[in-house]
């Protein structure tokens, strides 16, 4: 007897030339699904490779020590070189200091970072420029290039803090990531070691601020980490490349779960595609199907047919999904590629890749439940005798449906590694469809019910409408999820993005700061340039140090913790908090600028000048310190007692970890200075232009460093434009995924009343009359799902800016205007593609058999 | 054994349509020999159709046995059906029913990919062909024979798997009188040929009066008024 490959060849395969259509819709539906499958996991794979990579060039090695006075003893040197020749470590040393710089009108601050040729060691993206450097030639950063308008093979002048002479440099070229920390918001400039000036006052081997360590693979981080606190004792800060890891594990965690959702979306339409696609072959053939059975073919054939075909299409699918998923990682992802060698890119990818295949072959399989459940309540003897038997889909389907839902969380939770979150995944995604299914079948109601004139094409589109009200809701279902998923995209850039950012302003208080330095002078100019700034609405003074807790409520620290009865967990984090340094922001509250919310107690108000209260920040809450507690403050060598007013509530956009103070607090301490304190000016701007304010205070005030607080966001923004052509790719194969299923519903709807079609044709009407039918319910499933699809968008980006950051959220009539528009075009494509394609004259048989 | 291929007693077959149950067929008792060439007549809507579709082991009866080649069908289950069918049963259609996508020879091989019976699929299609004398024809496709040829690529597909009941329904309704008549010569050599009984359901007297027999059906019920020959 023939086995399924066999009748595959002889049968199936032959009629792939009839159902073309079909089968391209279902190739392409598994190939879109394999394509952003596959890129999400291996952008995920390889951007959590590249993150470890990443978080030690960022640390600057495995271990970065930061020294104290910015030099290292020779002791400390041969410790580190004995720890080198014993193959424990390989280390270097760098200089690194925020420095003025000046290139023609613009003066600003930047970072210089002195390196010699060991930095091969910590940092490959650096590496290859090691050669170039010394003999006075630098490189610099893209923000460095931008910002002073230099460029390759352009001389500047660089006079070092500390050092005595201007010293000329080349720039040798323009490096888009240094690895610096922060380094968009101020230029990078990096030299050579050799090239800094030889002074008689130090060596420049013993000049030194950070000592950057690899640690050899056979040796323990914790245990190197150790050895060298023995060599460097307390006076230094380490980081491991561990502590940025983990800095980043919220992003991290966030984008995994985006994306998580992302693929449980394709996930569903793709599998809702597939199960349509496979349901249409089904009715397109049942009648070759009973003729089949009628000669031999049993029940369970037909079913291991239906699902070896499936199979094949898969097969083909997931080659050219794995083909376009490669070239789109390739070119999302092409800067961490090129720093990476071929086998690591391999290793990381084998295992997404070879999941994804076996993940989507399941998920076609158990999207075929359904429309084999279906092709067994075919009736030969309808089909023999040429009646255009309708599918009956009153039967109940819960069983098929219920095991389709089972092995779908199975086989997704199994995908994603978590059972929870595969659950809760496709509950929200059913829970959401039932939602928009409700709103759907609710909207055609009303459409079909209002009474007004309608016209011949009207009429009969309406009547078709009401008579499949149920697959056209499945098209309105999957368009609208459609419009929700790209207006989101758009959205996050036209509405999202700007009102977060705008809120950063009413969050803060002030856009823009200025930094300077405690010279008097310098003072008096500075607040001279912004009196007379015409863009400048307020402002006020604030003194940026550090303070140490010394009692409170009466109590010393060790005490207070001792008597509070934390959780061990709570007392190691009440420690490190009260023991250590404490940034300490003082304000000028006389002129009510800021007003910051407090979780108790209140803000400052312009009385409290004088009276010793302190608000302290959010780490602070949940320790027990109540307001009107006393608080006894260590501020740079002065002893304070201040008056808890209140604690502030977290912030989105501010380091709310340290305390604020009124600024007269600190009038005569004469121990604030340089060395230890920052005097920043914060600005409210009068005009709402950001832009001409940070300028023209940029060009005014040249011994100070002014700056945009939303230039925090550049980062977010550098990675959301980054991050736009992932979007715009997502979107357009998430439209196209959604037209693939929306194209087999229509064809499924217009292969069921061909007949009617038929009998319009005899009675006169011409094609162009059944096109402008299709028309007319392609407007209205398309203005359906538009509207229905941008009003969800609006509601969703409302409650992300109004609940997550508390912002004003402006509605994008525009965006929505466009999508609704696009969805009613997208469905009169698809519709008209699939008249064209159904080509009823062919079926005039149908007319003649009854 | 009974001399009998096929025996149907007290056969109905009912439909619900809301409260009520309407009969189609109405305890049919038919008995039919080995080699037997059978004409079913009656109008439209008196049941043939139905009947034949129970013959064919397609349908199931509400009610009465059906005896197949000493087999009681109402026992199999629907892959035994199914297999017995292909054994047992060649149906011929009306509008002949072949399959688009193949082309003649391939569609006359279909029995043979379910059958267990070892038959030479080249050796059988050709003397089929030559039978039908299509042999020119092995490469169309459906839509390019007329309808004559397609009811000839019909006849040789029920034959392929050599069954012992060769089951028309209206075989020539659907084709002129030249046409009718070379498919009529073909039922004749076949049952020459292979002592096949066959039962053949029919509106045209002329093709009826070919049969040993003739029954006639009216209402459901059946009615043996005369033998044709």
């Amino acid at each position: 007897m023939i086995d399924k490959r066999e009748l595959f060849k002889k049968y199936n395969l032959k009629t792939w030339k009839q159902s073309k259509f079909q089968i391209f819709l279902s190739i392409t539906s598994i190939a879109i699904a394999v394509t952003i499958l596959v890129s999400l996991k291996l952008v995920l794979a390889l951007n959590n490779s590249w993150s470890i990579v990443n978080a030690k060039s960022i640390n600057d090695g495995d271990i970065n020590i930061v020294t104290t006075n910015s030099d290292i003893s020779n002791k400390q040197l041969s410790a580190l070189d004995k720890l080198t020749n014993d193959g424990k470590i390989k280390y270097t040393t760098i200089y690194k200091i925020e420095n003025n710089f000046t290139n023609g009108q613009i003066t600003n601050l930047v970072d210089v970072k002195a390196i010699d040729s060991n930095y091969a060691y910590i940092n490959k993206r650096i590496s290859s420029y090691l050669k170039k450097l010394g003999k006075h030639k630098v490189l610099i950063n893209r923000a460095a290039a931008d910002k002073f308008c230099l460029k390759k093979g352009d001389i500047i002048s660089l006079k070092l803090r500390g050092f005595s002479d201007n010293s000329k440099f080349t720039v040798e070229d323009v490096v888009e990531n240094t690895d610096v920390l922060d380094e968009s918001v101020l230029g990078v400039i990096i030299l050579n070691r050799s090239d800094l000036q030889s002074d008689k006052v130090f060596k420049k081997e013993n000049l030194v601020t950070n000592v950057n360590v690899v640690i050899d693979n056979k040796n323990n981080l914790a245990d190197i980490k150790s050895e060298l606190g023995k060599i460097f004792g307390s006076e230094i800060h380490m980081t491991t490349y561990e502590d940025r890891l983990q800095a980043n594990i919220n992003i991290e965690a966030n984008e995994t779960k985006a994306a998580e959702f992302i693929q449980m979306l394709v996930v569903i339409i793709t599998g809702i595609g597939i199960c349509f696609t496979t349901l249409l072959l089904i009715l397109k053939r049942k009648k070759d199907y009973v003729l089949l059975s009628i000669h031999g073919m049993k029940e369970y054939m037909l079913r291991d047919i239906i699902l070896y075909e499936t199979f094949k299409i898969c097969v083909y699918g997931i080659i050219i999904g794995i083909f376009l998923s490669l070239i789109i990682t390739g070119l999302v992802e092409k800067n961490i590629l090129i720093e990476m060698d071929i086998f690591t890119i391999i290793e990381i990818s084998i295992i997404p890749i070879v999941m994804t295949i076996i993940f989507i072959i399941c998920q076609t399989m158990i999207f075929t439940i359904l429309p084999i459940t279906i092709s067994k309540q075919i009736k030969p003897n309808s089909i023999l005798r040429q009646e255009v038997q309708k599918i009956d889909y009153t039967k109940d389907y819960s069983n098929p449906m219920f095991k389709m839902v089972l092995l779908m969380v199975v086989c997704f939770s199994i995908y994603i590694g978590s059972l929870k979150t595969g659950a809760m995944y496709v509950s929200i995604i059913i829970i959401s469809i039932m939602i928009l299914y409700a709103l759907a079948i609710g909207a055609i109601y009303l459409v079909v019910n209002i009474n007004t004139k309608r016209g011949k094409h009207v009429l009969l589109a309406i009547r078709n409408i009401k008579r499949q009200k149920n697959r056209f809701t499945i098209c309105v279902i999957a368009l609208t999820m459609t419009i929700i998923f790209c207006g989101l995209m758009f959205n996050l850039g036209q509405s999202i993005l700007p009102s977060i950012i705008g809120q950063i302003g009413q969050d803060l208080g002030y856009t823009i700061s200025v930094n300077t330095n405690f010279d008097e002078k310098n003072i008096k100019d500075t607040e001279k340039v912004l009196h007379n700034n015409k863009f400048v609405k307020k402002y006020i003074k604030t003194i940026n140090t550090s303070g140490r807790l010394k009692t409170i409520q009466g109590e010393n620290v060790k005490a207070f913790i001792k008597n509070e009865n934390f959780s061990s967990e709570n007392e190691i984090y009440t420690e490190n908090l009260l023991n250590n340094n404490i940034d300490v922001e003082a304000l000028d509250i006389s002129k009510d600028m800021l007003s910051y919310n407090t979780t108790i107690g209140r803000w400052f108000n312009s009385k409290d000048v004088n009276k010793n209260y302190i608000v302290l920040g959010e780490m602070f809450q949940h320790l027990n310190i109540n307001i009107n507690d006393e608080i006894e403050l260590n501020i740079q060598g002065k002893m304070y007692k201040f008056t808890v007013l209140g604690i502030c509530t977290r912030s989105d956009f501010r380091d709310n970890s340290g305390i604020y103070i009124d600024i007269n607090t600190l009038k005569n301490n004469g121990y604030i200075g340089n060395s230890n304190s920052k005097v920043k000016y914060l600005i409210q701007n009068s005009s709402g232009n950001e832009k001409d304010l940070y300028l023209s205070l940029t060009k005014n005030l040249n011994n100070s460093l002014v700056m945009d607080e939303r230039d925090v966001f550049n980062e977010v923004n550098n990675y959301i434009n980054h991050l736009t052509y992932v979007f715009i790719y997502i979107c357009f194969i998430s439209i196209f995924s959604a037209l693939c299923l929306v194209g087999n519903i229509l064809m499924i709807i217009n292969f069921e009343r061909l007949k009617e079609f038929l009998i319009l044709n005899v009675v006169g009407a011409k094609n162009r009359d059944i096109r402008i039918i299709t028309i007319i319910e392609g407007i209205i499933v398309g203005g359906i799902s538009g509207i229905a699809g941008s009003l969800i968008c609006e509601l969703l980006g409302y409650l992300v800016v109004t609940g997550e950051f508390s912002g004003k959220y402006k509605i994008n009539l525009k965006v929505d205007f466009i999508m609704t528009i696009a969805a009613i075009i997208l469905t009169i494509t698809t519709s008209l593609l699939v008249i064209n394609n159904l080509k009823v004259e062919k079926y005039t048989k149908l007319l003649r058999a009854d | 054994m009974s001399k009998y291929i096929l025996i149907a007693e007290n056969v109905c077959k009912s439909v619900d349509i809301e409260k009520d149950k309407l009969y189609i067929l109405k305890n049919v008792n038919f008995h039919i020999e080995e080699g037997e060439y059978v004409a079913i007549m009656g109008p439209s809507g008196s049941g043939k159709s139905t009947l034949l579709g129970i013959l064919s082991c397609i349908d199931k009866p509400t009610s009465g046995e059906v005896m197949i080649n000493y087999e009681d069908v109402r026992k199999l289950n629907n892959d035994a059906l199914t297999e017995f069918r292909s054994e047992n049963i060649g149906i011929v259609f009306q509008s002949f029913n072949l399959i688009p996508a193949l082309n003649a020879e391939e569609n006359i091989e279909i029995p043979l990919f379910f059958s267990k019976k070892k038959i030479d699929s080249k050796i059988k299609i050709d003397e089929l062909m030559n039978i039908v004398g299509l042999n020119d024809k092995r490469k169309s496709f459906p839509r390019q024979l007329s309808g004559g040829e397609q009811q000839r690529v019909a006849i040789a597909r029920a034959l392929v798997g050599e069954p012992k009941i060769l089951l028309a329904d209206e075989p020539t309704g659907a084709l002129d009188g030249k046409s009718s008549k070379i498919v009529l010569d073909i039922f004749d050599k076949f049952r020459e040929k292979y002592n096949m009984t066959i039962i053949m359901i029919t509106h045209d007297k002329k093709v009826a009066e070919r049969a040993d027999r003739i029954v006639y059906m009216e209402d459901g019920e059946l009615c043996e008024r005369n033998s044709a020959k």
